[in-house]
């Protein structure tokens, strides 16, 4: 068993083989050695839970293997029910995934993101993350009106 | 009171931290904006100048706060990777949809800082589709094109995958000249060929073909061209395979050196051409022609997957050896009837790794003329563990069974299927006898 200190001094007591789906963590297991240290991390117990067992992405993967991972933004039911959560906690979850070397979570994280985004506008694109248009001055603005007039997504 | 001026400051520097996705600390932020709504409170109604200054102040204040703006550079380009990865860039050129087609670009258009995490990753531009249908274009957008070409990175070396369709070439324009804007677009993609990393050609006839070959040939000025990163490899000509009897030879000498090569897929494939297939793994072939089977296997020692439609000799020559070939496991047979097929093709190769069988019946009669094939089977003591057969619609149901039948294929581990649904032989044969 290994203990796990949140940010707030809250443990928890979780099985080596669970956390170990964190890169992160299973280095600083790797590294420290089996001691009654409690590491202080944030919690991804639940997810990493679920997916006991699965196969860790090899460390050596090649760049193929990655574009064929990144051809499709298909979510499994568990993983979408289990992201669907505000904006503010998405971003933490893919920070968070990123930081402690998640790469599956990391996936579902981004691919959420990429659909939201797929199909809409750059007025909506916007409006949906709350970012201003930034555009200035007016000669840029003129050049993404014209790219609109020459491009569009399919 | 604070001047206009003040305000107008206060908004270039905010609309600069937007710019740069510069995020002050974020509690340091909420005291700004609570600030900066009680300013807007004292000028409200008031008629005074800075209040639409002050409107946008907040709008980026607020904007600075956004969750998505807590990502790096590097998480930002992981989700436009899976924007982008399922659709290319694509453009066709003199066609009636004039736009550029491509999912990155509503990505440059949302705000500065996308804008420039999308112009500066390269691979975000380098799936590239160039159709061709007539010289006839807005060259703006030709312009715009190459421009979007050049953010694969130059001479860096980021794969590219690319497409070259010229199938509508010639049938809206007046011949087949390669002289105008579209010529700059191609000459554009065909000078970062050392980045290739697939490439499908897809042209309507042998002679255009011809033509790219010799573009290809004198833009890289040099007699040995170099694909260093070409993996896949696509060359389609247009209109079923089997309405040409004759093999075509559009492979021509191009693409002699491309030592990553794994899969190529070929309306016809000519075994006088010089292409080094050695490292070859898949290979997908319309027509076939050269002195025997075994030869084309021989050629590519470590082919793992072989479709075929038709095969023809080059040259008969004296009998040859049989050849063992011992990394093919999936073959798949588009069979025609007659002599699409030369007859005893098979009787050169031993097939002993074969697993998994696929043959599309095309013709209703087909089927009786694969004995040689299936001889060849029992000599090469594989052991088929799935077989498919596509075509019943075209095939009595006896007939299909009597492909199945002296298949060395395993009643208790073998599985067969006929148009992809299960097929139990051993019950249709015990049905037959009761």
């Amino acid at each position: 068993m290994v203990t796990l200190v949140t940010s707030d001094n809250e443990k928890f007591n979780a099985e080596k083989e669970v956390v170990e789906r964190s890169v992160l963590i299973k280095n600083m297991l790797e590294d420290v050695g089996e001691s009654d240290q409690p590491i202080p991390l944030p919690m991804f117990l639940e997810y990493c839970e679920h997916h006991r067992g699965e196969p860790l992405p090899a460390p050596d993967a090649d760049t193929s293997q990655d574009d064929t991972r990144k051809r499709t933004t298909d979510i499994s039911e568990w993983d979408q029910k289990f992201i669907t959560v505000d904006q503010e906690m998405l971003f933490e979850i893919i920070l968070a995934a990123n930081y402690l070397d998640i790469k599956s979570l990391l996936d579902v994280g981004c691919k959420t993101v990429a659909n939201m985004i797929k199909g809409k506008t750059p007025e909506e694109i916007r409006k949906l993350f709350n970012i201003v248009n930034d555009f200035t001055p007016r000669r840029r603005c003129a050049q993404i009106k014209k790219e609109n007039e020459w491009a569009e997504d399919r | 009171m604070v001047s206009p001026a003040q305000f107008q400051s206060q908004y270039k520097e905010v609309l600069t931290r937007c710019r740069l996705n510069d995020v002050p600390d974020r509690s340091q932020l909420r005291t700004l904006i609570e600030h900066t709504r009680n300013e807007l409170f004292i000028f409200f109604g008031g008629g005074y100048e800075p209040f639409a200054t002050l409107k946008k102040i907040l709008e980026c204040q607020e904007s600075l706060l956004a969750p998505i703006r807590s990502l790096p550079p590097e998480l930002i380009h992981e989700i436009f990777s899976f924007v982008t990865a399922a659709d290319r860039i694509s453009y066709k050129v003199g066609s009636r949809r004039k736009k550029i087609l491509g999912p990155v670009y509503p990505l440059t258009w949302v705000c500065h800082w996308w804008r420039r995490q999308a112009l500066s990753r390269s691979t975000l531009w380098s799936s590239i589709d160039l159709g061709i249908v007539s010289p006839k274009a807005n060259l703006d957008v030709v312009k715009f094109f190459h421009d979007c070409i050049l953010r694969t990175g130059g001479t860096a070396c980021i794969p590219m995958d690319v497409c070259i369709d010229l199938t509508e070439y010639g049938r809206e324009s007046s011949g087949h000249s390669f002289v105008g804007p579209h010529l700059q677009l191609l000459s554009l993609l065909i000078c970062q060929a050392n980045k290739w990393r697939s490439l499908v050609f897809k042209g309507p006839s042998e002679d255009l073909f011809g033509r790219f070959n010799g573009i290809v040939t004198t833009l890289l000025n040099t007699r040995t061209i170099f694909f260093p990163l070409l993996e896949k490899l696509t060359l389609s000509l247009d209109g079923p395979e089997w309405t040409t009897r004759s093999p075509l030879r559009p492979l021509g000498t191009i693409f002699d050196s491309c030592p990553r090569l794994h899969t190529l897929e070929t309306s016809s494939l000519w075994f006088g051409g010089t292409i080094d297939l050695r490292n070859l793994k898949v290979l997908r072939v319309g027509s076939y022609s050269g002195p025997s089977l075994s030869t084309l296997f021989c050629a590519c020692p470590l082919l793992q997957s072989l479709q075929i439609t038709m095969f023809d000799y080059e040259s008969r020559s004296a009998p040859e050896s049989c050849y063992t070939h011992t990394n093919l496991s999936k073959l798949h047979i588009n069979h025609l009837p007659g002599d699409y097929f030369a007859p005893d093709a098979w009787n050169s190769v031993k097939l002993p790794k074969l697993a998994e069988l696929i043959v599309t019946a095309h013709f209703m009669s087909s089927v009786w003329e694969l004995d040689d094939f299936k001889e060849m089977l029992v000599r090469s003591e594989c052991k088929l563990w799935r077989v498919n057969f596509f075509g019943s619609r075209r095939v009595p149901s006896d007939v299909v069974e009597s492909f199945f039948k002296d298949l060395p294929v395993d009643k208790e581990s073998s599985i067969l299927y006929v148009d992809n649904q299960r097929f139990d032989l051993w019950q249709e044969e015990q049905n037959r006898k009761e």
